[in-house]
């Protein structure tokens, strides 16, 4: 039998047990697992729990492994209730990874969009990489990383919705001003898509190489149902991460998406 | 070197189909699977009221074979229709149109509604092994293992509808030949065989079967035999022409499958195991086999295994 093309070895969901649960904030939680899974910054693994349901989650650090969640549905809220010693199943890691481009790169976070960003950043500060983050927010208490990134060497902008932490307004505007100001060899994005779709038109504006994760509804999460088509892509598969390049054409893009029953929807 | 097929008619460039349920959830998606080197595509099934589908773990895979029970997941029959048309105007690879629904009547109006938007061909679905349990599709499991329900359905459906009509049929019943043949009796211009079988995996440390919906279809490489028996079977039945479908994912597999009387090679799980290329490395594949031993055109291997 060859090689998957598109998958890895063995798709079927492997039991890890929860080794540690960290609060991040009022609304984020940190689940350290037993052991390593080896995964590249941007890629994501499918975490299952048995008689709930099991999500696409983007990977936070490989060794070990462990995952960011936002509670956002009734998934996430389940995850919630899970603590030390609880087993899981995990499959992947799925999906391309964030190709390091130079040695000055400009990442932009919105919510739990920062998670990948914090992965990726660890890899380049390994390599000297310098790093300017800018964390978007709604309100302060929805700030999340910040003391991270910082301690990881990053210049940090924190921006909210409302003002109360940070300067009040968008990632997009002050990823503007920072990239009018100086020269970044490559800019990285993960947010809601509307955030992102703002971001690859600043950085193609600026002439600078831009990479967004994009984020669908996921069934197999090996490139073979079709339930995160975008354009004539798959998310799982030719994704997460894209280019600018790749999404200037795609007519998805910050724009509609298939719900669970594959009908279309638009942000 | 002729690689090209009729299938009812219709001519195909190469024998190789886009199976039902594998990447066909948009018409952007199909057109980039013709570039791909598939000879026709078949979209995802749909009904008339649409289905959300089941939970995941709805797909898994191992190195033999995939399992899946997504639950005939589709955005209903009035959105599916734009997606034909849409297909059709981009492309000009024949597009086959899967419906399934839970009476022959709705069978009839579901595959009449998705007919407007011109799809080459109306595939009928009788045979998903991952809805069948449930209350609102009563009815549905029996189809495919049931003669005379399963000539109700062609024979309603060709009533309601001109274009040629495949009956897609599952290795789940007690005699794929008997089904096959009063399908062919009520008018069927075409058989595609085989739909998954039913099968579970456990995972044992959770002590669960990994699917949420606790059993699923099994396709890929472990199919293969049965799918190569059914059709063998149901070509010494009927004389309408057959979609083999089932576990092919090398040019020698489809050889196989053609041998055994397919007219046409289904082509689904394969990208899992060879990527989206698959369609043009099948071909491809077949071509060299044929040159090697002899045959001129890929119509002289249709039912060549027997005898």
């Amino acid at each position: 039998m060859s090689k998957p093309a598109l998958a890895s070895a063995f798709d079927i969901p492997d039991a890890f047990t929860i080794q540690s649960v960290r609060q991040e904030n009022y609304r984020i939680k940190t689940f350290v697992f037993d052991r390593s899974l080896p995964c590249k910054p941007g890629q994501f693994i499918m975490l299952w729990i048995p008689g709930v349901n099991e999500r696409p989650l983007s990977v936070y650090r490989s060794h070990p492994l462990s995952v960011s969640v936002a509670s956002v549905g009734q998934f996430s809220e389940k995850l919630f209730h899970l603590k030390h010693g609880d087993r899981v199943g995990i499959r992947g890691p799925y999906g391309n990874a964030f190709e390091l481009k130079g040695k000055n790169i400009l990442l932009v976070g919105g919510g739990y969009g920062l998670v990948p960003l914090s992965f990726l950043v660890t890899e380049a500060r390994k390599k000297r990489v310098r790093c300017t983050v800018v964390i978007g927010a709604r309100k302060a208490a929805d700030v999340i990383l910040e003391n991270e990134f910082k301690k990881l060497g990053c210049r940090v902008f924190v921006c909210t919705n409302d003002g109360s932490a940070g300067k009040k307004g968008l990632v997009t505007q002050i990823a503007n001003e920072l990239l009018s100001g100086e020269r970044f060899s490559a800019v990285y994005g993960c947010g809601p898509e509307k955030m992102e779709a703002a971001l690859v038109h600043v950085a193609r504006a600026h002439r600078v190489p831009v990479y967004v994760s994009v984020e669908r509804s996921m069934k197999c999460g090996f490139g073979i149902c079709g339930a995160c088509v975008i354009g004539d892509r798959l998310v799982c598969a030719h994704g997460t991460i894209f280019t600018g390049e790749e999404l200037k054409s795609n007519p998805d893009f910050g724009k509609q998406y298939l719900d669970w029953s594959g009908k279309r929807k638009r942000y | 070197m002729m690689m090209s097929i009729l299938l009812a008619k219709k001519k195909l460039a190469n024998p190789t189909v886009l199976a039902s349920g594998i990447l066909g959830t948009s018409a952007m998606l199909m057109q980039y699977v013709g570039k791909c080197g598939a000879g026709a595509v078949t979209t995802k099934s749909c009904n008339l009221q649409g289905r959300t589908g089941h939970p995941n773990p709805s797909v898994i895979s191992t190195e033999h074979f995939m399992l899946n029970a997504v639950g005939l997941s589709n955005p209903g029959a009035e959105e599916e229709r734009e997606t034909v048309k849409e297909l059709k105007r981009k492309t000009a690879i024949p597009v086959i149109a899967s419906v399934f629904e839970r009476s022959p009547a709705h069978f009839a109006e579901v595959a009449a509604l998705i007919s407007r938007a011109e799809p080459d061909f109306i595939e009928l679905d009788l045979s998903c092994p991952n809805v069948e349990s449930e209350q609102r599709m009563k009815g549905y499991g029996e189809f495919a293992s049931n003669p005379d329900l399963a000539f109700k359905v062609v024979s309603e459906v060709k009533d309601q509808c001109r274009l040629p009509v495949f009956a897609k049929l599952s290795p789940n019943c007690s005699d794929i030949a008997v089904i096959a043949r009063a399908c062919e009796e009520a008018g069927a211009d075409g058989i595609t065989a085989i739909n998954t079988a039913k099968g579970m995996v456990i995972q044992p440390e959770l002590r669960r079967p990994v699917l949420a919906n606790r059993s699923g279809g099994v396709s890929g490489p472990a199919l293969k035999p049965i799918a190569i028996k059914s059709v063998y079977d149901v070509y010494e039945a009927v004389d309408i022409p057959i979609i083999g479908t089932g576990g092919v994912t090398t040019g020698r597999d489809a050889v196989e499958m053609m041998m055994a009387g397919a007219c046409a090679v289904g082509v689904g799980s394969a990208v899992y195991w060879n990527g989206f290329n698959v369609f043009k490395s099948i071909t491809r594949e077949m071509q060299g086999w044929m040159k090697k031993n002899h045959f001129t055109s890929v119509r002289q291997l249709v039912g060549a295994a027997h005898e």
